[in-house]
Formats: structure tokens, C-alpha cells, sequence
């Protein structure tokens, strides 16, 4: 087969000097655009999946208050005995333990130096910070709804220029609502020190959105490390 | 050079961890449909990836083998189980130049055989309690927990595509199916356990994340590429498996964005029938579809800009650390993921 060919001889030539392929791509800079397209395309994946292990372990959490409220109700107490059994409980417990600790572990935010760390690279090595907002209410397709976010940074010490940008919103199975659904009401913003602004996310839901928990990344192009996690319920 | 280096790394690890899966597996009955059988897989030599990850990273930060060997063994036991049941769920005919274990037994002892691979998983590490003490033993398992959560999650989105013959997926669709059916159990756990080992716990092991995220990526992305490309010998499995299996890969998507609207109802109509009817005149087509839309080439685009990706996050997170066999090592399986030809 001519592709099996061309195959091999490619193979061939890269394994007398195996770093060469791979940097000739980046001398054209359209290459290099593509290539920063897909890695952020790939990177903003990581993070939204990330950000759902931590919804999904709060989720669970709420879950293990809501069964110790129903324990001090005799009624509700009655209600659950009826729908579940004592496993199902234990196996709440459990998953509870094991995903706090995951949770930990993937949301730390405070950095493990390293005594012989680089400067250099202990930026590299700051954890990820993760904010969730949640919208209050449920939405239903074909709504529009606004949320209002307050952005401060009490580490600045002259003013900042700030360019925000919002991933699509992912949703249950293949289930996307676009980015161009949504609205960042100013895109950039001049934060100054002490200063608080706000800025309004104006999401129109499509008609044709499926039930289920949306979620989206917002960024803001100065601070890479801060990702601000964006919910809503479509009912 | 580099691939000197890193097959006989592979092969030395590889053969510690075999012995560690043997010790672990109970010389007892049932052997002819259960123990004989687990040991079926292993012995057919796999890359051995995700031990080596596993003890090189561990070595690179200070640890030891014989500190991580147990959490390797557990990696490794834990793939061999998935093989076999994805196997099963793939409808696959080899594995490894043989028969897969359900063609020459059946799927029922097939399925019992990975569930039994998954129990003795779990032996080495709690095995690593007299070794590692209780916190860094019950921070590996967590690290497990989350790994065979994510997998199975990664392989429930992958399964529900073919099963609702879903023709529509973007590439970041896909790079989130791969992320969690590959990437978190063949890369970045392995890394991650063995950065915990080696540092004593001292290291974030997110810093982790996305080295193990791009590697993992380039690599089922060049698996994916062999499966169309490859010598069937030297890859071990049937060429061309992938299209009559259905399978979302990066090509196939890539080919379903790029086709027009009748080729795209000749893909759909093909994918919509069960495994065993599909035939392969259609198979032919897509697979010539597929060169002529150039998607192998976009594919090994790709894979290549996410080894770039991996290269940089190794240099940044590894250039403070002496510089070691092992070291070199990691960087050559990162170059190895998009030139093997197997």
C-alpha cells in the first residue's frame, strides 16, 4: 500500500535523528498557529474535565449532607429505608471518602515547593486555581440569562488590562451550547488596584439544548493559572 | 540511540514487573479457566509502558524500583484486565500476533478473567503499606481509584458513539474520550504514582497532568494511525480493525468533518450495521476516503503537536532534576510515541 510505504520511509528517516521531524514543522508560522490551536483546544479539555471531578465530588458531598438531614426526619428516615438499603448508604460513605481525597489532591491550591525547585519552574509547578459559579436557577431551553461576576486581584499593584474568553459549554453526552451563544458584557477590562468591576455573561440557551448540567471554562488571558468554572441546569 | 536506550529500559522493567504480576497470582484452582489464563496476556509481552513511566519517574525523583515495583505491578495487572474486556467489547480477533483470550475460550470466561486481574490489583497495593507507610499507600490508592474511574468513563462515551452511531463528534470530543479512556491509566497515573513514591510525597503530582495529557494523546493517536498503516505482524493486530469495529478515531472523525454529504450516508450506513456484517469492500472505500481527504496526515499532524506539547511540560518539570538514565528515558518515550512503526 503507497501510504504504508511513505509510512515506513518517513520512520526510516527520523530514526537517524529523531528530534529533527518533529521541530521542521514549527518553521512555518502557520504550522506553529495550528499547533497552538490544537494544544489549546486539548488543554482547555483537560481543565473543563478536571473542573467536572471536582463538581461531580461536591455533588456527592451534598448528597451525604442531604442523607444526614433525612436520618434526624423519622418521616424521611422511613421514606429512604423504603427506597434504599443500608449498602446503598455505605456505598455513599465510601465514594464520599474516596472522592474528598481526590478532591484534595486534584484542587490543592496551595504549591509543594520542592527545596532545590527553579524559580522558573515553580510557576510551572503552581496548581491550577478552580472557582465554580453556579447559576442559581434552572434554565430551560431557549431561555436567555445573564450571570453578573465581580472580578478583583488584591495582588496588583498598578492597573491591569484583562481580555476574558469562555469556552463552549459542555454538556450531557455530545451535548455543546456554543460560545458564540455567549456574551461577555466588556471582553476586556482595566482593573486597577483595590478596585472591583463586573462583568455580565449573557447566555442564550437553544431551543433545542437537551436537559442536563452544562459547564464551560472562563478565562482570563493574563492569568492562566485562574479558571473560573461556569454551571447551569438546563431543565 | 534514543530507542536503544528506551527498549532495553522497557525490557528490564517489563521483565520485573512480569515477575512481580506471577508472584501475585495464586498457584491454586481453578487454573484451566481462571489462573492459567491470567497469566495468558501478561506473558504476551506488551510495551510495558506503563511500569516503566511508572518506576522511571519514581527513579528520576529519588525512589527506588523496588519501592515502586508493587504499584507497577498493579498498573500493569489492571491493563492486561482491560485488554481483555475491551477485547470482548470490541468484538477483536488478536492481540499481541494470537487469538484474543474470548476467541479461544469463550466471552464469559473472558469477562471473569479481567474481573479476577481487577481483583488481584488490589493485592499490591495494600502490599505497599509495608513498604511506603499508610499515607503514601492510601494516596496511590486514590490515585487508582480516580484512574479505573476515568477509564471506564472514557470507554462508556467511546461505546455510546458506536452503539447511537453518532457521525457528528468534533476533535475535542475526541481528545476528551481519549483523555479519559487512555490517558489518566496509561500516562499520567503512572507518572503521577511514581513522582509520589519517588518524592515521598512531596511533589504536587498535578504539575503531572499535562505531560502525561499530551503523551497519552500522541500515542493512541499513532496507535490509531498504525492500526490503518502498519505491518499486521509487527503491530500484532488485524489492519484496518479499527474502521469495521467503528471506532472514533481521530482519522474517522476528521474524515467525517471533511466528506460530502453521500459519503458521509455510505459512512453512516456502514457503521449502522452490527460488527460481524460489515463488509469489507465498504471498508476498502472508507479506508481510501480516508487518504485521499488526507486525514492519516492530519492525524500525524496532530500527534505530533501534542509530543511537542509533552517535550516542552518534560523539559519545564524535569530540567531541575540530575540528569539520569531514567530521565532520558521518559524523554525518549515521549519521541518514540510518534516514530514507533509498532
Amino acid at each position: 500500500m503507497p501510504e504504508n510505504k511513505q509510512n515506513q520511509d518517513k520512520n526510516t528517516k527520523r530514526k537517524s535523528n529523531p528530534g529533527k521531524g518533529l521541530f521542521e514543522m514549527f518553521d512555518s508560522n502557520s504550522l506553529l498557529n495550528n499547533a497552538q490551536k490544537v494544544i489549546s483546544t486539548a488543554v482547555n479539555v483537560l481543565e473543563e474535565e478536571i473542573a467536572a471531578g471536582i463538581l461531580a465530588a461536591k455533588n456527592i458531598e451534598k448528597k451525604i449532607i442531604d442523607v444526614d438531614g433525612i436520618r434526624n426526619d423519622p418521616e424521611n428516615l422511613m421514606n429512604r429505608i423504603r427506597r434504599d438499603t443500608h449498602e446503598a448508604l455505605d456505598i455513599f460513605l465510601d465514594a464520599f471518602a474516596s472522592l474528598s481525597k481526590q478532591l484534595g489532591i486534584l484542587t490543592d491550591t496551595v504549591a509543594k515547593k520542592s527545596e532545590n525547585a527553579h524559580p522558573e519552574s515553580q510557576a510551572q509547578n503552581k496548581p491550577v486555581n478552580s472557582h465554580v459559579i453556579e447559576h442559581d436557577e434552572t434554565v430551560k431551553a431557549g431561555q436567555k440569562i445573564t450571570m453578573h461576576i465581580s472580578l478583583q486581584d488584591d495582588a496588583i499593584t498598578k492597573p491591569v488590562k484583562l481580555d476574558l474568553q469562555i469556552t463552549n459549554f459542555t454538556g450531557p453526552g455530545t451535548q455543546k451550547i456554543l460560545s458564540r451563544f455567549v456574551q461577555i458584557i466588556p471582553e476586556s477590562v482595566l482593573l486597577k488596584p483595590g478596585e472591583v468591576k463586573e462583568i455580565a455573561i449573557k447566555i442564550t440557551v437553544p431551543a433545542n439544548c437537551k436537559p442536563g448540567h452544562y459547564y464551560s471554562l472562563l478565562l482570563v488571558s493574563q492569568m492562566p493559572l485562574i479558571k473560573n468554572i461556569i454551571t447551569l441546569q438546563v431543565i | 540511540m534514543y530507542e536503544v536506550l528506551m527498549k532495553s529500559m522497557l525490557v528490564e522493567y517489563g521483565a520485573l514487573t512480569l515477575q512481580g504480576i506471577q508472584h501475585y497470582i495464586p498457584d491454586k484452582e481453578p487454573r484451566k479457566y481462571l489462573y492459567d489464563l491470567v497469566h495468558d496476556y501478561p506473558n504476551r509481552g506488551g510495551k510495558g509502558f506503563r511500569p516503566g513511566l511508572c518506576i522511571a519517574t519514581s527513579k528520576a525523583y529519588g525512589g527506588s524500583t523496588a519501592l515502586t515495583l508493587n504499584s507497577a505491578v498493579t498498573l500493569e495487572l489492571l491493563h492486561n484486565a482491560f485488554l481483555i474486556h475491551d477485547d470482548v467489547e470490541d468484538e477483536s480477533f488478536f492481540r499481541r500476533n494470537k487469538p484474543t483470550m474470548h476467541e479461544y475460550s469463550n466471552k464469559s470466561i473472558a469477562v471473569n478473567v479481567g474481573d479476577a486481574m481487577n481483583a488481584l490489583g488490589l493485592y499490591p497495593l495494600l502490599k505497599n503499606r509495608e513498604l511506603l507507610g499508610p499515607k503514601l499507600t492510601l494516596d496511590i490508592l486514590v490515585e487508582v481509584q480516580h484512574m479505573v474511574t476515568e477509564s471506564v468513563e472514557g470507554q462508556a462515551m467511546e461505546l455510546g458513539w458506536r452503539k447511537d452511531n453518532i457521525c457528528t463528534l468534533m476533535d475535542e470530543d475526541y481528545f476528551r474520550m481519549i483523555l479519559k479512556k487512555t490517558c489518566w491509566y496509561t500516562c499520567i497515573h503512572p507518572i503521577r504514582i511514581g513522582a509520589i513514591i519517588g518524592s515521598h510525597g512531596s511533589v504536587n503530582p498535578d504539575i503531572f497532568n499535562r505531560l502525561g495529557y499530551f503523551m497519552g494523546v500522541a500515542f493512541q493517536i499513532q496507535d490509531d494511525i498504525l492500526n490503518l498503516v502498519a505491518e499486521e505482524k509487527k503491530y500484532g493486530k488485524e489492519i484496518g480493525g479499527d474502521i469495521i469495529e467503528g471506532k472514533r478515531t481521530l482519522i474517522l472523525i476528521n474524515l467525517m468533518q471533511k466528506c460530502n454529504e453521500k459519503e458521509l450516508s455510505i459512512i453512516h450506513k456502514f457503521l449502522s450495521v452490527p460488527i460481524k456484517k460489515r463488509d469489507n469492500k465498504t471498508a476498502a472505500r472508507i479506508l481510501s476516503l480516508i487518504q485521499d481527504y488526507g486525514c492519516i496526515e492530519y492525524a500525524k499532524n496532530t500527534a505530533k503537536y501534542m509530543a511537542g506539547g509533552a517535550l516542552k511540560e518534560f523539559y519545564t518539570i524535569f530540567s531541575k532534576l540530575p540528569d539520569s538514565k531514567d530521565k532520558s528515558f521518559i524523554e525518549s518515550i515521549i519521541l518514540y510515541m510518534i516514530n514507533r512503526d509498532y
